[in-house]
């Protein structure tokens, strides 16, 4: 159409007619407010729904600290995870995993209903079952095993925490007839082992950090997931107001400048696994300028001064050896720390006590070897610090029930009698109590697997491989779609802490026992259930003894009937709190045990506040903690010397030897890195945390390592460049992250990424730095070693 | 030649004159009344609540189901539970209440209230600061809910926000809504109101105050 002059004009008159009259109207202005209120109410844009406000306590359980929490509640909705202010680990501090740990709950990576594969285990499939089919199932595979006559090829590996349901995965496996129930190693087993070496106790260590004055830590990243990391951020928070107006200062002894490094009062880079040089060197110090307590070394401690042995023979005690060995001027060459700085340690160290001299790198977990503790520990005997207020102390046990005894009808004793197939406490490994990353998976028929995830988090690759490969039967008691439960056979839902009755004895260095009970704060979501609820009902189906051993209806009742102790003993606390009408505070009193009338009141009282407490009790007698033959502390352990026949008595001693050279062509040393903010356990990081990374940690898909800026240019590398880094273990696709804080020649690879499970916020993210940590095995303890490994990095 | 040519422009301008005229007036017209009306449609609420019988002949206060949780949050339109402390049997003969009791109370299905007032989640309202700190009364935002009976409302079409009038003698339609709102009209309140509100008492109007 032609639109000449005219029209055009007459056009214009009519839009400019319309136009008027349209803005003379209310239309556009309120068309505009309502799209703004449209926009404000958008129903896919999440809102939080109303409903009444409450607030309930629990037990973090992401980790074995047992850090206590206050968990906010709209209706039966948990929206908010605080810290509790009346517990007795974390007193309100807590860490990001437990914050963020509803995203867990709610997640899109929680199992929901008993699963059982299909096809083959590289590419399963998954048929959805009842709970009463999972059940028939996995009791008919034991009732074979039994029926093979090979009840000891029923295997469990579980987390570490010290918990019932864990008891009843023991108590399943011996009613069954198998010993290898295999609890994942936590941070300080290997302490564990230091103090049975050196004291002859079983307990764990506890250390009375809160009324410390000077923390010497070798490589404990402290504020990283060291111990129970709530109560090391209230620790930290708190240093300036320790007991006695006393403040806290830390100095750490790690290569790296890590959070705990750049937060302590001082850093000392040292050379890569020289620890036990360090340690002996301060312990030259001490003794050559006669700063160590000499009434606690003179009574109570053996191996210091030369000895004679029942033959008369002479034998050189640790003052001469240290003396010999390891004088400041030595050991610099050994450390790269300067003589006058080691000196200057060891004076602080002797004149801020009470001191404590920590080992175990990174979350506690990763030591070169049972010599360097020792070492580390002969400082804290060095200044008498045993059972003394800021020393060392053991972790006491709570006076909980025991459940009654385990019955075992004949096959059941012919399996039990057959060793573990993991070696622990066999001639090789006689110290040990659990070694998963030994397990000899040809020997185990069906393998229950509870809350871990070998498949991600073995720190022997091979075995973990071996386990999924090996393997005929494997069950999985999981809340979340993990790497283990994506191989095994059938995946059965378990609830997670905050929808189930579940316990926690003692937090990890806590010098006095603390019992955690927690209770359902939201129904269970999907088909989810209680591990232990689950094993009672297989129990029940297999009948005979083994169902005798499990007399409960569910675990409550065990709880319950466990907690009668704690009553019974009428010692501790419980801290029973009020919140405030607004919730904005909490009033606690502790309430002594004795107080309450009957037990049922005491039961109320602990499901209410999660805490049994006795602060009172602690092992603060040096009988309690000395219980060697000879009720002293042994700078040279005859235990070790007994159990392993050393002819060499240095191996007897805490001593330093120099690691074997690089094999060629791998002259970096690639470290694990904890990041406070990722799951290393094998468990899921919430998707909050991963976004917390920056763009220097993990970017897309790519994980970064860090080198200092030399190391990347005598290897001609720039920053952010993508690159191999390679160990004798294997390979993995990373970039590159220059960080002046990271020492020359060494490779800092992140923990907790590369998850092939879970959802798609964490899938796929980075690389499993595990896959290039050859593991090796403590000679003594058994335990992992893999705090560090060769390698080589180079462009794709 | 020269006249015919100036009558010709002076009817052309006519013209268009009479066009603008006529579009303005149509579109006043579309402005004024019919796109208003367009803009909000009548409805019920599922159950025919009856205020002024509960406030007037029961003697509750607003307060008795709209509460506050212990907290000072705002409970807000009370849940199916409050209604059922004692409406758990039909009680008198209203045919309203009992399909409100066969229908929800029975079925334990929560009545979905047209909702007249509701803030948008941009907004920070808090009841406990108007009503307990300020002591400004429900009336002076919610109107004289509990003494009139409104048997209906109009929802607007775009945002779902509802609007209802409690004065018998006010007709509820599009032009009362603009012309009365506040007034005779009640609904959410916009933000020039709550402005105008704050200013009037000397509160602050910045905008942290209620965009936290
Ligand atoms: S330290 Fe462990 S127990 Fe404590 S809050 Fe963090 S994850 Fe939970």
């Amino acid at each position: 159409m032609n639109v000449d002059r005219r029209t055009f004009v007459k056009g214009m008159a009519l839009a400019g007619g319309g136009a008027l009259g349209i803005m003379l109207s209310p239309t556009p202005w309120y068309l505009i407010r309502d799209l703004a209120f449209w926009t404000q109410n958008w129903p896919w844009v999440p809102a939080p729904a109303p409903g009444e406000p409450s607030f309930e306590k629990s037990i973090c359980r992401i980790c074995d600290g047992g850090c206590g929490i206050n968990v906010r509640k709209v209706d039966m909705r948990l929206v908010r995870i605080d810290g509790d202010k009346e517990h007795p680990v974390n007193q309100g501090s807590i860490c990001p995993m437990g914050a963020a740990a509803l995203q867990m709950l709610y997640g899109p990576s929680r199992t929901k209903v008993p699963l059982r594969r299909v096809g083959p285990r590289e590419n399963p499939e998954w048929r959805p079952i009842t709970w009463a089919e999972a059940i028939r199932e996995v009791a008919l595979k034991v009732r074979q095993l039994r029926a093979a006559g090979r009840p000891h090829e029923l295997a469990c590996i579980t987390n570490s925490a010290h918990s019932t349901v864990n008891q009843f995965f023991e108590r399943f496996l011996h009613a069954v007839g198998s010993r290898n129930f295999m609890q994942m190693n936590s941070a300080l087993e290997a302490h564990s082992t230091v103090l049975a070496l050196m004291q002859g106790v079983d307990e764990g260590i506890a250390y009375d950090i809160e009324n410390a004055r000077y923390l010497l830590s070798f490589g404990c990243n402290l504020l990283e997931g060291w111990g129970a990391c709530g109560r090391m951020y209230h620790a930290h928070a708190n240093r300036s107001a320790h007991e006695g107006g006393n403040s806290l200062e830390i100095v750490q002894i790690e290569p790296n400048l890590s959070v705990t490094a750049s937060k302590a009062s001082r850093w000392i880079p040292i050379k890569p696994g020289t620890d036990a040089a360090l340690a002996l060197s301060i312990a030259h110090v001490l003794i050559s300028d006669g700063l160590y307590d000499k009434t606690f070394v003179e009574r109570h401690t053996f191996g210091f001064e030369d000895w004679k042995d029942s033959d008369g023979k002479r034998r050189r005690g640790f003052k001469s050896e240290v003396l010999g060995r390891y004088s400041p001027r030595s050991v610099e060459l050994i450390t790269q720390v300067p003589a006058n700085v080691i000196e200057e340690v060891a004076h602080e160290f002797a004149a801020n006590q009470p001191a404590l001299a920590l080992g175990g790198r990174c979350d506690g977990s990763l030591f070169a070897g049972i010599y360097e503790l020792m070492a580390i520990h002969s400082l804290n005997a060095l200044a008498g610090n045993l059972s003394r207020p800021g020393g060392i102390f053991l972790q006491c046990d709570v006076p909980l029930k025991s459940l009654s005894p385990v019955k075992m009808d004949e096959q059941a004793e012919q399996g039990f009698a057959i060793p573990r197939s993991d070696g622990a406490g066999s001639k090789e490994h006689p110290l040990a109590r659990h070694l998963p990353h030994n397990l000899d998976a040809g020997k185990v028929g069906v393998l229950l697997i509870h809350e871990v995830n070998p498949s991600y988090a073995l720190p022997n690759r091979k075995v973990a491989r071996a386990i999924f490969e090996d393997i005929p039967y494997i069950v999985s008691f999981s809340s979340f779609i993990d790497e283990s439960s994506m191989q095994a056979d059938l995946i059965l839902p378990i609830s997670t802490p905050l929808e189930r009755w579940d316990d926690h004895t003692g937090a990890p260095g806590i010098p006095y026992p603390i019992y955690g009970l927690s209770h359902p704060l939201v129904n269970p979501l999907y088909e989810s259930r209680n591990a232990g609820d689950v094993l009672i009902e297989i129990a029940r189906e297999l009948g005979g003894t083994i169902a005798e051993s499990f007399p409960w209806n569910n675990t409550v009742e065990a709880l319950r009937e466990r907690a009668a102790g704690l009553y019974e003993s009428g010692t501790g606390v419980i801290h029973t709190a009020e919140f405030s009408a607004t919730y904005m505070s909490q009033t606690a009193t502790p309430t002594e045990v004795k107080s309450f009338p009957t037990f049922s009141d005491f039961w109320n009282a602990l499901v209410k506040n999660c805490c049994w407490s006795d602060p009172q009790c602690t092992t603060d007698q040096l009988e309690q903690t000395l219980k060697t033959p000879g009720k002293k502390f042994e700078f040279f352990s005859q235990r070790l010397q007994k159990t392993f026949g050393y002819s060499n008595d240095l191996e007897c001693m805490p001593h330093y030897h120099e690691p074997p050279p690089n094999p060629q062509g791998f002259d970096l040393l690639i470290m694990p890195e904890n990041l406070i903010t990722m799951a290393d356990n094998g468990l899921g990081t919430p998707p909050l945390l991963i976004k917390q990374l920056s763009n220097d940690v993990l970017s897309e898909n790519d994980l970064f390592v860090q080198v200092n800026p030399i190391t990347a240019m005598y290897q001609g590398l720039k920053d952010g460049e993508s690159v191999i880094l390679e160990s004798p273990a294997g390979k993995v696709r990373v970039r590159i992250h220059t960080f002046a804080g990271v020492r020359e020649g060494v490779v800092l690879i992140p923990l907790g990424f590369g998850h092939t499970a879970y959802d798609r916020f964490l899938r796929n993210k980075g690389v499993n730095a595990l896959e290039i940590f050859d593991a090796k095995m403590d000679t003594v303890s058994g335990l992992a070693v893999w705090w560090a490994v060769p390698g080589k990095i180079y462009k794709v | 030649m020269k006249m015919r040519d100036i009558s010709e422009s002076q009817r052309q301008f006519a013209l268009l004159g009479g066009i603008f005229a006529a579009a303005l007036v149509v579109s006043l017209i579309m402005g004024w009344i019919l796109f208003p009306s367009l803009a909000y449609a009548r409805k019920a609420q599922p159950i025919n609540y009856n205020p002024p019988l509960h406030v007037e002949q029961i003697g509750i206060t607003c307060d008795t189901c709209h509460f506050f949780y212990e907290d000072g949050s705002w409970a807000g339109i009370p849940t199916l539970e409050t209604c059922v402390d004692c409406h758990s049997d039909i009680i008198g003969a209203s045919p309203e209440e009992e399909k409100f009791v066969n229908e929800y109370v029975k079925k334990n299905r929560e009545v979905k209230w047209a909702l007249y007032v509701k803030q948008p989640e941009c907004v920070s309202f808090s009841h406990s600061s108007h009503v307990r700190m300020a002591k400004i009364a429900c009336e002076t935002c919610h109107g004289p809910q509990g003494h009139s009976d409104p048997k209906d409302y109009l929802a607007n079409r775009i945002t779902n926000y509802s609007y209802v009038v409690y004065d018998p003698r006010v007709p509820l339609n599009a032009f009362t809504i603009i012309r009365d709102k506040g007034e005779t009209v009640w609904g959410t309140m916009r933000m020039d109101e709550c402005t105008a509100c704050h200013r009037s008492r000397g509160t602050s109007t910045a905008c942290f105050i209620c965009h936290k």
